[in-house]
């Protein structure tokens, strides 16, 4: 089983993110969900707060700030639609 | 035959409004490549949103009860809102006639409906200005560069229109840039809402009831569908532009041409003429 998820993070007018990292939390509107490969599918709306993930392989935590939207969960791969969205 | 002075007049305003239209269509194509990155751009959020909606529309077996959610719900079309998407400028070839000559035969084809027409553009809004259609709202100079913002604002009052029911369905009449030589006049419905098929038919975990999810996504569907609409006008727009002038150009050289071998042509003549005069005064005199 692959153990990376493929994450993906857009809003309207861009694409933010799109990567294979190995872990992502993520701001829900009922609370911060973590996400790991192998999760059940799952589609949530987003609040505002930071996204943080884990690029595969060597590399540090990185953070998105995003505001509203939705998230979808699914074969290893996590949709993130923001209405606002910030690499930071 | 008009003068030599005449003509050399004409070929300089042929030259100069070549040199016009030459530099139009540079700024077209220059426009027309930043007019593309930004319609990329928003292509994988308005991919996602589609799977996101197909693949929940899938997962909920069809929507069995629409009454929660207006905007998917279908009534009679009794009351029509149309949004025609031009440009604001002109000097695009027949990018704007067409299209209104198409909204016109969209209104037609609707006798019965009672239709409005929600304009962006410039070029709608004068258009049907001057004619007896009922105009709700006019959106200029927003169309040069799109935002995200404008978008949301006419789909929110489209939503607020659907949703009290004082209209009964939205359509979307713009240009699609198909390539820089061709682009397709397009007319969608925007609402009702029609959901998007295939999507997977997978047990979600929904944090929230699916119907919250549904009634928090659609309206969002409506903004990015205008959004899109509005970008691939503006990529066609400035395609069709470069493509106008560019045969402009192409025929200001002609004429240009044209005009000199005929310079040439009375030039010689005169030459001609003075020396036929000056010899046959010299041949009269000895």
């Amino acid at each position: 089983m692959a153990n990376t998820i493929h994450l993906k993070v857009a809003t309207a007018d861009r694409l933010l993110v799109d990567s294979e990292v190995s872990a992502v939390e993520c701001p829900c509107t009922t609370g911060y969900i973590g996400v790991l490969p192998g999760h059940a599918p799952l589609v949530s709306t987003l609040g505002l707060g930071t996204l943080t993930y884990t690029p595969a392989g060597a590399g540090s935590q990185k953070n998105v700030t995003v505001t509203s939207g939705f998230i979808q969960v699914l074969d290893n791969s996590v949709r993130v639609l923001a209405d606002s969205a910030e690499i930071i | 035959m008009p003068s030599l002075i005449n003509i050399r007049r004409r070929i300089r305003s042929v030259n100069n409004t070549q040199q016009i239209t030459k530099a139009m269509k540079m700024v077209s194509a220059a426009k027309l490549h930043h007019a593309r990155d930004r319609a990329l751009a928003s292509r994988p959020y308005a991919g996602m949103m589609t799977q996101v909606l197909s693949d929940l529309a899938a997962a909920a077996g069809g929507i069995e009860d629409p009454g929660d959610l207006p905007l998917l719900q279908v009534r009679e079309e009794k009351r029509i809102q149309l949004i025609v998407v031009t440009s604001d400028r002109g000097l695009a070839g027949a990018f704007n006639a067409n299209l209104l000559r198409a909204s016109e035969r969209f209104i037609e084809d609707h006798p019965k409906a009672d239709i409005h027409v929600e304009s962006i553009g410039r070029k709608a809004r004068d258009y049907f200005a001057r004619r007896s259609v009922p105009i709700s709202g006019e959106h200029v100079g927003i169309i040069e560069k799109p935002r995200y913002e404008d978008a949301k604002a006419i789909a929110a009052k489209m939503i607020g229109l659907y949703s009290r029911q004082e209209i009964d369905a939205v359509y979307i009449i713009g240009n699609e840039f198909k390539s820089v030589m061709n682009s397709n006049l397009t007319i969608r419905r925007i609402l009702p809402i029609a959901l998007p098929e295939g999507g997977s038919q997978i047990d979600f975990i929904y944090e929230e009831p699916a119907g919250e999810l549904l009634k928090a996504l659609l309206p969002r569907y409506v903004e990015i569908s205008i959004y899109r609409a509005m970008l691939e006008s503006v990529s066609a727009e400035h395609a069709a532009r470069m493509t106008a002038m560019d045969a402009a150009t192409r025929n200001a050289g002609e004429m240009s041409e044209r005009l000199t071998l005929h310079f040439h042509h009375a030039r010689q003549s005169a030459i001609t003429t003075e020396l036929i005069e000056i010899v046959s005064g010299a041949a009269a005199l000895s």
